[in-house]
């Protein structure tokens, strides 16, 4: 454009010279192809976001808290491998904080009766476990790390059966938490259970059956939306006729998963015991869920005869009553229920077994070494659901940290086994070598005049702590 | 018995006229008694002349001024009665003595007459009939410019002086004067003279009937002496001001010489804003040399004191009016306006009648247009409705953009343009945790502009008007363009479908509804630049000049929108000045045909160097690839360079490729082949820039992003528009060989002129795009409110979560508005803050909260959703407490520690004032280059 003689003129008489194809004819063919050309190499890479996971290292720290207890209850601790003196128990109410004496692989007791909380600095951070346990019917529920929400599926909040939620708040500041509770119906709003706040080293119970009196069973999802919560479910069915009243802790459901492996059926001891067996899923999803129970024994996974798919509705909770089928394969060598979902859902098989409540929580089992508190009584452990071929090694434990047996199962994939402990086992470690395995104890124990079964399932003790990746971003 | 007239002729190198002047003097009806002829040593033959005709010439030293000449010359008069000045460049009408005298004899009481002045050698303008002096020292004659003389103004009457050329004065009254004040060598003696006898008590008349032809060699610069030297204009000026002062009433010379002052650096600004730089000067020196001599002006007052004896003439009404340099002013702003508009009355016929070609005038309109109204005539055109409809209806798709508007890449316009005047200023800004990178460019037209109508506005007024703008200034560059092909230009509805076209580009590359402002402002410029640019192509050297400024100036705003523009001009220059030099090297070397282009491409270089040069320093010239606005940019990819859209954004696709398959057919025509190769010559240097930036990605602090190619997919559009419209003239106006050609043509434009129809159905019904009123940051108001209150009251805003990774933000004072999005997407982040927000939010530690004053953060926010995980953490820290948020769904903790004064700050280095100032200068310079030459060369 800067030259000011026009052209058009020039072109015209070069395009009259025959045979001589003109410049401007090469030009209009070369332009719009270099253009379009240099266009074409433009194939931006897609912008990949560069890999954000967080860091894991070993914790430094470590918060326990531990539920309220009913009666004669025990607190019971262990750092596992780690001597470190560095664990400390702090009783809510103003009592002054005892330290734990941790001795490798001992379970010291406490008989600390309220709610309590434990803190584990340095090494024992990455080890320290705790729960506590009622002899009487017996019942255990473990000491939680505070995290921001906590499931819980098969709550009671009527006459037959009837549960409190126990809220504790470590912290010397406050906190706040939401509490959705969906019923089979759908979900439920319960004014009083949205916004519950507790100041700084509080426990709030919150008797369901007062809040949201109804009958049939609640699906539970606790939010802290602010500070820090351990949450904890007591769960009661009430004495019907001859049979007495029954408790027990309802252990918190993992996340919504579909699948689902509830390990450790109890069996009936008395044979004019009339067992009841429910198994409960909830679906917080907003689609229809449908659900396949399966056997789990030691070397296969069925469905038995009888055993039909569930339908459960969106944002709802259904129940099953399994006695008749469940009862049939416990004595055919079951050792727990595979629930297999078309979406993630939340299970429990709650049964009464000789008159004690028993749930039947969901384990998840790992690739590393897998640890539980075992009460004391007589205790089986329940392995299950090997990922491939390779052994397990379970190591038990007394209370004085003393090494009681170890013991080499040999697994296969999808195989499991039983094994009973030690009397005085109080400490199961099961470390898998080249598989992974899932694996629970179930414990029976006699205690004035009454017999009572806990299941525990074992839970994988590698315990980092998160470092996210924090880096600058954009403002919205 | 008669009085004795006796003829005194001052004479320097005026051999040119004198024969003409001598048979003036000697055809005389009234004739001169006498005449005394000085010559100041003149090079040529004058004293050989005058000798001949008038016997015995006096000689005087070749710097004799004027009134010493006549000094010189009264000597030799002797006792006659009047003397008549003469000089050697004018000359007597045979009746001027005659009518002079009669006037003498009708009015006793005179004791000066002058006759009429007209030019020399029209003979027909009006040159003076008395003259006299305004407040600010300028020469007034009454008249009009270039009056004809048709008796209007043929009534004796009282004036204030009379031009010393023909002056008829009593000998006695030039004697008691003391003749012409010397400090006056050739101009303004005369006014002086006549203040002088006034204020004496002599009265002036100046006799209409009695004319004088005069060359005013001297003025205008005809005839150089040693006295005027090449500054004329300092000589005018300095005889002015002198006159003013030297006969100014006591009681007003304070005033004056105050008023004369201020004057004098007004018309300096004037002189300087139409590049007279050498009258400004002039102007200045005038003022120097006589103010520095107040003893000189002192001695003359004392002096003409002396000389009053009589009672004076009242001079009052003899002086020009007081509002007479008012209107001197306004005439000279409309002279500026009106040569600036004129401008553009076009390259395409300058260039005809430059060639010699006949020029001829069209008038398709109605030939009874005359006849009808504008507003009927408006109603009854069909193109003129038509685009009247698309500007409502593009003014419809616009809706969002009225009153506040954010979203997308655009943030919210500050509160106050005083806040863009600030940004703008800083050399340290208060955002993040502080940081040198400058201001964008850009942020200086914005806040001239939101200084007028408020930010708020302005950037709804760039967003409202874009398309409507870009419509109107596509209109005028393509009919340019049309009518250098043809001397018709193109049919007006071919007009219309271009400029649709055109205009809908930024809209339907989804720049507007992504609010990449940057884009759409460069949008709306580029038509008038192109329209600038294509007078490089002018005939005349001076215009080209022009151009080139222009561009220049257009491009610098152009590139302070969209970096990418520069690069663009630069290429596209190579591949232009190539071509330039393949086709006809030897007009290439013509420094008036490479100046002007180069002009163009340095003026970005020196106007943005506030912006450039901190950029590189600070190491994030990384901004130089990028569209303004949000980070980070839409990711363009081959199929959306060709069909202009950026990303995902924007009309369908088949439009773009409609435009494309056009442009490509374009090429196919002969008749118009060679423009249409210039417009794929101007894609094509698009499509390589294009190509390499879009190799790079960049990884800034904050985000990975591609460069911003919003500006190369519009001009790449842009070219392909102008493609087809240049194609469709040509062969619409050459209907060819046989009737299914065009028909064939026809149809294919049918075809195309959907595609802006269907552009404009898609914007009036997509408008709005991402852009909405306001943008939820999720910041609770009273946060805001505090954040306010100065920018160590920073909020710290953290997003994401544990597994995916959590990244932080500092928002301060009113958040990021519209300017700061591109300091903040190249910022360096604080390395110690970003360590600090990881401990904060990795596990819950005793004095994690503790350096957060010293970061300048009062506040913390967890934007929605929430992870749980970072918020226990943040729960269980010490020195932190909970803050109520916006929603239960985000999170917010106040930092229990007081704020620390200072912690972050804003400053504004000295360097940058400098650099600042400079700027503005520039700024001024290159307007001042971009003004038309037209007024050159008036007087003022």
């Amino acid at each position: 454009m800067t030259d000011p003689t026009p052209r058009p003129a020039r072109a015209g008489r070069r395009s009259d010279t025959r045979r001589r194809v003109s410049p401007t004819a090469v030009l209009a063919v070369v332009l719009p192809v270099l253009t379009v050309g240099a266009l074409a190499l433009v194939q931006p890479a897609e912008v990949d976001s560069p890999g954000r996971a967080a860091e894991q290292v070993p914790p430094t720290r470590v918060d326990l808290v531990c539920p309220e207890g009913v009666e004669d209850s025990v607190l019971a601790f262990t750092g596992g491998s780690q001597t470190d003196d560095g664990a400390v128990l702090n009783p809510l109410g103003g009592s002054d904080p005892t330290p734990l004496e941790l001795k490798p692989n001992a379970v010291p007791e406490s008989d600390e009766q309220g709610p309590a909380w434990a803190r584990g600095s340095g090494p024992v951070a990455a080890e320290l476990i705790g729960s506590r346990y009622v002899e009487r019917g017996l019942a255990s529920a473990p000491c939680v790390q505070p995290r921001p929400e906590y499931w819980f599926t098969g709550v009671g909040a009527g006459a037959e059966h009837s549960s409190t939620l126990a809220l504790t708040n470590p912290d010397p500041g406050p906190a706040v938490a939401d509490v959705t509770v969906w019923a089979g119906t759908g979900p439920i709003d319960v004014p009083g259970l949205r916004g519950i706040s507790l100041p700084g080293g509080e426990t709030q119970r919150l008797e369901l059956g007062s809040v949201v009196p109804r009958r049939g069973e609640l699906l539970l999802h606790v939010v802290v939306s602010r500070g820090r919560l351990g949450a904890a479910l007591a769960d009661e069915i009430p004495s019907i006729g001859a049979r007495e009243a029954t408790s027990a802790w309802l252990p918190a459901s993992p996340e919504p998963a579909t699948e689902s492996l509830l390990l450790g059926l109890v069996p009936s001891a008395d044979r004019a015991d009339e067992p009841s067996d429910r198994l409960v899923i909830g679906n917080p999803g907003t689609s229809e869920v449908r659900a396949e129970l399966r056997m789990v024994t030691e070397d296969a996974v069925f469905v038995p005869e009888g055993l039909e798919e569930v339908r459960i509705a969106p944002e709802s909770i259904e129940n099953v009553t399994l006695t008749e089928t469940l009862r049939r394969q416990i004595e055919e060598g079951a050792l727990g229920v595979l629930v297999t979902a078309s979406d993630p859902v939340t299970a429990t098989l709650r049964s009464v077994v000789d008159g004690d409540l028993v749930h039947s929580p969901v384990a998840t089992g790992g690739d590393a070494a897998l640890t539980a508190l075992v009460p004391p009584g007589a205790a089986r452990l329940v392995l299950a659901r090997a990922g491939g071929a390779g052994v397990a090694v379970v190591t038990s434990y007394d209370e004085n940290g003393r090494q009681l047996q170890e013991k080499r199962v040999e697994l296969s994939d999808g195989s499991g086994g039983e094994l009973k402990l030690p009397g005085d086992t109080r400490l199961v470690r099961v470390t898998p070598r080249r598989t992974d395995v899932t694996a629970a104890v179930v414990v029976r124990a006699e205690a004035r005049r009454t017999s009572g079964t806990t299941v525990v399932p074992l839970e994988q003790l590698v315990r980092y702590a998160l470092i996210p990746d924090v880096r600058p971003g954009l403002p919205r | 018995m008669s009085a004795t007239v006796v003829a005194l002729l001052v004479s320097h190198d005026g051999a040119r006229w004198l024969p003409t002047v001598i048979d003036g003097i000697r055809s005389q009806r009234r004739p001169v008694d006498r005449v005394v002829a000085v010559d100041t040593t003149s090079r040529d033959a004058s004293p050989e002349l005058l000798s001949e005709a008038f016997g015995p010439v006096i000689t005087a030293h070749g710097s004799t001024s004027y009134p010493a000449a006549v000094r010189i010359g009264l000597e030799h008069v002797g006792d006659a009665d009047w003397v008549w000045l003469l000089h050697d460049d004018s000359t007597p009408d045979p009746g001027a003595l005659e009518a002079l005298l009669a006037a003498a004899d009708a009015d006793l009481g005179a004791d000066i007459l002058g006759p009429k002045l007209r030019e020399w050698p029209s003979l027909r303008r009006l040159l003076e009939l008395g003259v006299t002096i305004s407040g600010t020292g300028r020469r007034e004659t009454g008249l009009e410019r270039g009056e004809y003389d048709q008796g209007q103004h043929d009534d004796v009457r009282s004036v204030l002086a009379v031009n010393t050329a023909g002056m008829l004065v009593r000998r006695s009254v030039l004697e008691e004067l003391g003749g012409l004040d010397e400090q006056m060598p050739i101009f303004g003696n005369d006014i002086d003279f006549g203040w002088r006898a006034a204020a004496a008590g002599h009265r002036t008349l100046v006799v209409p009937q009695a004319v004088v032809f005069h060359v005013e060699a001297a003025h205008r610069g005809v005839r150089r002496t040693p006295l005027t030297g090449r500054h004329i204009h300092y000589q005018e000026r300095r005889a002015a001001l002198y006159t003013l002062l030297a006969n100014a009433s006591t009681r007003s010379l304070p005033w004056r010489v105050v008023r004369l002052a201020l004057g004098t650096l007004v018309r300096m600004l004037g002189l300087l804003a139409v590049r007279q730089v050498g009258q400004a000067l002039d102007e200045l020196a005038a003022l120097v040399s006589l103010y520095g001599s107040p003893r000189l002006v002192l001695r003359a007052r004392k002096e003409r004191r002396q000389r009053q004896r009589r009672e004076p003439v009242d001079t009052q009404p003899l002086l020009a009016p007081w509002w007479l340099p008012y209107r001197h002013g306004l005439d000279f702003l409309g002279d500026l306006a009106a040569a600036a508009t004129n401008q553009a009355a076009d390259v395409a016929e300058r260039r005809r009648i430059a060639t010699g070609r006949p020029v001829r005038t069209f008038d398709d309109e109605d030939p009874w247009a005359e006849e009808q109204g504008a507003l009927a005539r408006f109603f009854t055109n069909p193109v003129a409705i038509a685009g009247m409809v698309f500007v409502l209806l593009a003014l419809v798709g616009a809706r969002e953009a009225f009153g506040t508007v954010v979203g997308g890449a655009l943030s919210p316009a500050p509160s106050t343009a005083g806040q863009w005047w600030q940004l703008y200023a800083e050399s340290h800004h208060a955002l993040g945790q502080g940081t040198d990178v400058p201001a964008p460019a850009y942020v200086l037209p914005l806040a001239l502009l939101g200084s007028l109508v408020g930010p708020t506005s302005a950037i709804s007024l760039l967003l409202v008007l874009a398309v409507p703008l870009a419509f109107w200034g596509v209109w005028r560059f393509l009919r340019v363009v049309g009518r250098l092909l043809d001397e018709e230009g193109p049919p007006a509805w071919l007009l219309f479908v271009g400029s649709a076209a055109y205009a809908l580009i930024p809209a339907s590359s989804g720049a507007w509804g992504l609010g990449r402002l940057g884009v759409v402002v460069v949008a709306t410029l580029l038509p008038w630049l192109a329209h600038t640019a294509l007078g490089f192509a002018d005939p005349d050297p001076d215009r080209r000049w022009r151009a080139g400024w222009r561009t220049g100036l257009l491009l610098t705003v152009a590139a302070a929108f969209a970096p990418v523009a520069y690069a663009f001009a630069l290429v596209l220059a190579a591949l232009v000045i190539g071509a330039g030099f393949w086709i006809s090297p030897r007009a290439m070397k013509d420094r008036s045909v490479w100046g002007p282009p180069a002009a163009t491409l340095v003026t970005p270089v020196v106007l943005l160097v506030p912006w450039w040069l901190p950029l590189l320093w600070t190491g994030s010239a990384t901004g130089l690839a990028l569209d303004i606005g949000r980070l980070p940019m839409a990711t363009v990819t081959f199929t959306d360079l060709v069909t202009g859209h950026l990303g995902d954004a924007g009309a369908p696709a088949f439009l773009g490729l409609a435009l494309l398959a056009v442009a490509v057919l374009a090429l196919v025509p002969a008749a118009t082949r060679v423009p249409v190769l210039v417009c794929w010559i101007v894609a094509l240097a698009a499509a390589v820039v294009a190509l390499a930036l879009g190799l790079v990605t960049f990884d800034l602090p904050a985000v990975t992003t591609k460069a911003g190619l919003g500006f190369l997919v519009l001009v790449i559009q842009a070219a392909f528009v102008v493609a087809a419209v240049i194609a469709a003239q040509g062969a619409w106006r050459r209907p060819s060989r046989s009737g299914w050609w065009r028909r064939g043509l026809v149809a294919l434009v049918a075809v195309a002129s959907v595609a802006p129809l269907v552009g404009l159905g898609w914007f009036v019904v997509n408008g709005p795009g991402e852009l909405e009123d306001v943008r939820d940051s999720g910041i609770p108001a009273y946060m805001h409110q505090s954040a306010g209150l100065g920018p160590s009251h920073g909020i710290l805003v953290i997003e994401g979560d544990v597994d995916t990774g959590l990244s932080w933000t500092v928002q301060r004072e009113d958040g990021l508005t519209v300017g700061e999005d591109e300091i903040v997407g190249l910022m360096t982040p604080d390395a110690d803050l970003d360590r600090d927000v990881k401990t904060l939010v990795s596990a819950p530690e005793e004095d994690a909260a503790a350096t957060l004053p010293g970061h300048g953060i009062a506040f913390i926010v967890l934007s929605d959703p929430v992870d749980g995980n970072v918020a226990s953490v943040l729960d269980a820290t010490t020195g932190l407490e909970g803050a109520s948020a916006d929603d239960r769904s985000t999170r917010a903790w106040r930092v229990t520690d007081g704020v620390e004064r200072g912690a972050v700050e804003a400053e504004t280095a000295w360097w940058r004032i400098v650099m600042l100032v400079m700027q503005g200068l520039l700024i001024l310079v290159v307007l001042v280059l971009c003004v038309p030459s037209h007024i050159r060369g008036e007087r003022t």
